[in-house]
């Protein structure tokens, strides 16, 4: 079919709109990554850059020259897989056995979960807990917590709802006892789902950073959130105590907002890196629900 | 956290404490049982006492456990000291889960003594009153500010030993451009009149001498509810820097004192004959600061800090090499006709000593607080070993690149360094003779300066509408000094404030508090 010119004019229209939106929207993230790479120098004499003369990576550098930093990538990317699947594991049981109707109190356990979703204790009781579970300083006080959101089992329970029961009967019928149907059956048919929530646990763990700060001591656990931000602090010298300010001054010549730029890459590649492979699956993950059959 | 869980919180950590605290006394006697009283000089035990310590950390990285300095500094002591280094950021949040935990190392560090949590567990018994013990460690008195005690005191006594900070320069008090002073051959202001005399000259007989009337007197920015980078002249008009003064009997609100009228008549005239940048009420203070870097303004009120003011003089050098920034030294107040500078706490949080320590463990903790307060044991603990870690150049100590490998850093909220001129260290553009002269001025701010100290005043009432309530009488200041209401209008809301049920209720809330904290003086 032929256009007229006026559709034409139109779809030119569109395509350039939309072309500038998308690079107005990509703005940030280049400018992030150019920032983080410019030289001390040029980045304090004009605050604004679009395309650095000289590269540097001395923020890098900064951030890199902690001899920890190795060792809080090691434990954030631990977190980060042991967290993640032993979220999968036990959100996808959880709700699993939610969305059978044959299962004895489900009622009850379904109204537990809900309770944990409108009601939080609050920090403190939170403490006392972990303490008394004797966890402090010790990574499962980061991973036990979060093992089980409310939230993620209930989307979860409404995929495996889409599952037909005969699927369950006929392998029942087939010999294979509940524990063989959930492993054999419903977790592979439900890849997509796991993909997805997979990919919200490990950006969870990823960042974790309050609860690190209040369970752990040993700095040799922290995360990478944690001492990204420990060298953010020591590059803006903090407002809060002025006499610590000076005394730092002399100490370190890049500006604060280049290493801000590098922890924000630094942090966010890694997981960003792990996206692609699970995009496929993202897109039929999230999508659950929103066609009734 | 979120907000509307506060109050909750703290309730919470109240209820925590009240009974971790009812085992803890126990065990306290249990303590001072099993261990007999030693002498009352602190003993040298042969093995090293283990001292776990909780303080804040500015820095990304945390000492090693091999590392020199704290080596040095457990063997000078006779310690074994285990360090839980918390980001400053979430500081606060850490101490009171801690607190709450009941599990409290020996040594912790607050950041306000005054704020209700630590008031509270401070009053419940949960800390070591060190008022009775101090009198044996001459040197912690001998070198920390009586001012650090005095300011951070509970009820009258010391429970907490002061992390000292210079008693001057941290607060905002006019600095200006001293080449455009010599230039127009005027000398330093020792008065607000005078002051404005010097403020106007900068703004009308072009002192930087390119010919254009380009240049203001005074740069500034205001806030929501907050005088912000201008507040300065009300403090100096009052003669005091405080919001809530106990006058009388009774506390006042500082903005309805006559004092405050002064300020903004004086403010008003500034903005009238366009001495004061006119835009500074849509200013941030960063812009208002940028304006004194690139040297289209005359003075600014600021902190003295030779961070500020190295980059302040290397940016100005490169329009005009003569530039040069001073501080105003003093400013007579008007409300008390004596020299008046801004002078603060001079302190920066305290440790506090847990009470199931047992006595003898105490006194080993004072000393090496102790040590820690000496020449040797500030140097070890601020600069590190001489010649390794630090190098004297020009008489002023400069760190190596080892104590930044060692990441010595944090080692440096422990013992204190006290010194009343920490903030001005030379950098590279703020030169050692900017330091000698500064040095001058802050000697005389530290004998003129006036503190009252008000922190920890609370008043439920004013936490619900104080926000809404600052904002009105903010609106209506500038709403004067811009000249869309006359002083009289002032005046009438003043007296309209004063009659006010909500703002009585609220100063006598205040009142009660402040009878609470500092007894009824």
């Amino acid at each position: 079919m032929k256009e007229s010119i006026g559709e034409r004019i139109f779809a030119k229209t569109n395509f350039i709109l939309l072309l500038v939106i998308g690079l107005v929207s990509l703005f940030p993230f280049y400018y992030v990554v150019i920032v983080s790479f410019a030289h001390p120098d040029e980045f304090i004499r004009s605050s604004f850059i679009l395309f650095p003369k000289k590269f540097s990576l001395a923020a890098y550098q900064y951030i890199l020259s902690t001899d920890i930093f190795v060792n809080s990538i090691g434990v954030s990317a631990y977190l980060a897989i042991v967290g993640t699947l032993l979220s999968l594991v036990v959100s996808a049981a959880y709700a699993y056995m939610i969305s059978r109707k044959r299962l004895f109190g489900r009622r009850f356990l379904t109204i537990s979960l809900l309770i944990t979703i409108l009601f939080s204790p609050g920090i403190i009781p939170n403490y006392l807990l972990i303490k008394d579970l004797g966890l402090i300083n010790s990574l499962w006080s980061i991973i036990l917590p979060g093992l089980l959101s409310g939230w993620n089992v209930l989307l979860l329970k409404t995929f495996f709802d889409s599952i037909p029961d005969s699927l369950e009967e006929s392998a029942y019928i087939d010999g294979a006892n509940d524990l063989r149907i959930f492993f054999r059956i419903i977790l592979p048919l439900s890849l997509p789902a796991m993909a997805a929530f997979g990919l919200f646990f490990a950006v969870g763990y990823w960042n974790t950073f309050f609860n690190a700060i209040l369970y752990l001591t040993d700095y040799h656990k922290y995360p990478l959130q944690v001492l990204l931000q420990g060298m953010l602090l020591q590059a803006e010298t903090s407002i809060a105590d002025p006499g610590v300010a000076a005394q730092q001054a002399s100490e370190h010549a890049i500006p604060a907002d280049t290493i801000k730029m590098a922890a924000v890459v630094i942090a966010t590649v890694p997981i960003l890196m792990v996206y692609p492979f699970l995009q496929r699956h993202f897109a039929k993950g999230v999508m659950l629900g929103s066609v009734k059959g | 956290m979120k907000k509307g869980h506060a109050s909750k919180v703290v309730l919470i950590a109240a209820l925590a404490v009240t009974t971790a605290l009812a085992g803890c006394s126990k065990s306290t006697e249990e303590g001072n049982k099993a261990k007999p009283a030693t002498s009352a000089a602190p003993a040298t035990p042969s093995t090293p006492t283990t001292i776990d310590l909780m303080t804040i950390n500015y820095d990304g990285v945390v000492p090693k456990e091999d590392n020199a300095v704290l080596l040095e500094m457990q063997k000078r002591t006779n310690t074994k000291l285990n360090i839980n280094f918390v980001p400053s950021n979430n500081y606060g949040d850490k101490f009171k889960v801690v607190l709450a935990s009941g599990e409290i190392p020996d040594v912790i560090l607050t950041t306000g003594i005054s704020d209700s949590v630590t008031t509270q567990a401070i009053r419940q018994g949960a800390f070591w009153d060190l008022t009775p013990y101090l009198k044996d460690y001459p040197n912690l008195q001998k070198t920390y500010p009586k001012d650090s005690f005095e300011n951070t005191k509970v009820d009258g006594k010391i429970y907490g030993l002061p992390r000292p900070r210079p008693l001057v320069g941290g607060a905002a008090f006019p600095a200006l451009r001293q080449d455009w002073l010599e230039k127009l051959n005027l000398k330093m202001p020792e008065n607000m009149e005078e002051l404005y005399t010097v403020l106007k000259a900068f703004t009308e007989k072009d002192p930087d001498g390119n010919g254009v009337k380009d240049t203001y007197g005074l740069a500034g920015s205001v806030a929501e509810g907050y005088m912000d980078k201008l507040v300065w002249v009300s403090d100096v008009f009052a003669g005091n820097n405080n919001f809530d003064i106990f006058k009388d009997g009774k506390m006042v609100w500082r903005d309805f004192e006559p004092s405050e009228r002064e300020a903004i008549l004086w403010l008003q005239r500034a903005y009238k004959e366009g001495v004061l940048m006119p835009d500074f009420g849509i200013m941030k203070g960063s812009q208002a600061i940028d304006a004194m870097k690139q040297g289209k303004v005359g003075a600014i009120g600021t902190s003295m800090d030779s961070k500020n003011m190295g980059e302040w003089i290397a940016n100005l050098k490169k329009m005009d090499p003569k530039a040069n920034v001073a501080h105003v030294p003093t400013l007579i107040s008007p409300a008390t006709g004596k020299k008046y500078a801004i002078k603060e706490a001079g302190v920066f949080g305290n440790y506090l000593i847990n009470k199931k320590v047992p006595e003898a463990k105490l006194k080993q903790i004072l000393a090496f607080f102790d040590y820690g307060a000496t020449p040797e044991g500030m140097e070890l603990g601020n600069y590190g070993v001489k010649d390794v870690h630090f190098k004297v150049v020009d008489g002023v100590k400069t760190r190596t690149d080892e104590w930044k490998n060692i990441a010595a850093q944090p080692l440096t909220n422990i013992w204190t360094l006290v010194d009343p001129y920490s903030r001005i260290a030379p950098t590279a553009d703020y030169t050692s003779e900017l330091r000698d002269r500064d040095k001058k001025i802050i000697d005389e701010r530290l004998q003129y300066g006036v503190f009252i100290n008000t922190s920890g005043i609370t008043s439920d009432t004013y936490l619900k509408v104080g926000p809404e309530l600052g904002k009105k009488v903010q609106d209506m200041r500038m709403k004067v000094i811009l000249g869309k209401e006359t002083i009289e209008a002032w005046d009438k809301f003043v007296d309209a404030m004063k009659k006010d049920p909500t703002n009585i209720k609220i100063q006598e809330e205040k009142l009660a508090s402040y009878k609470a904290i500092y007894g009824g003086k």
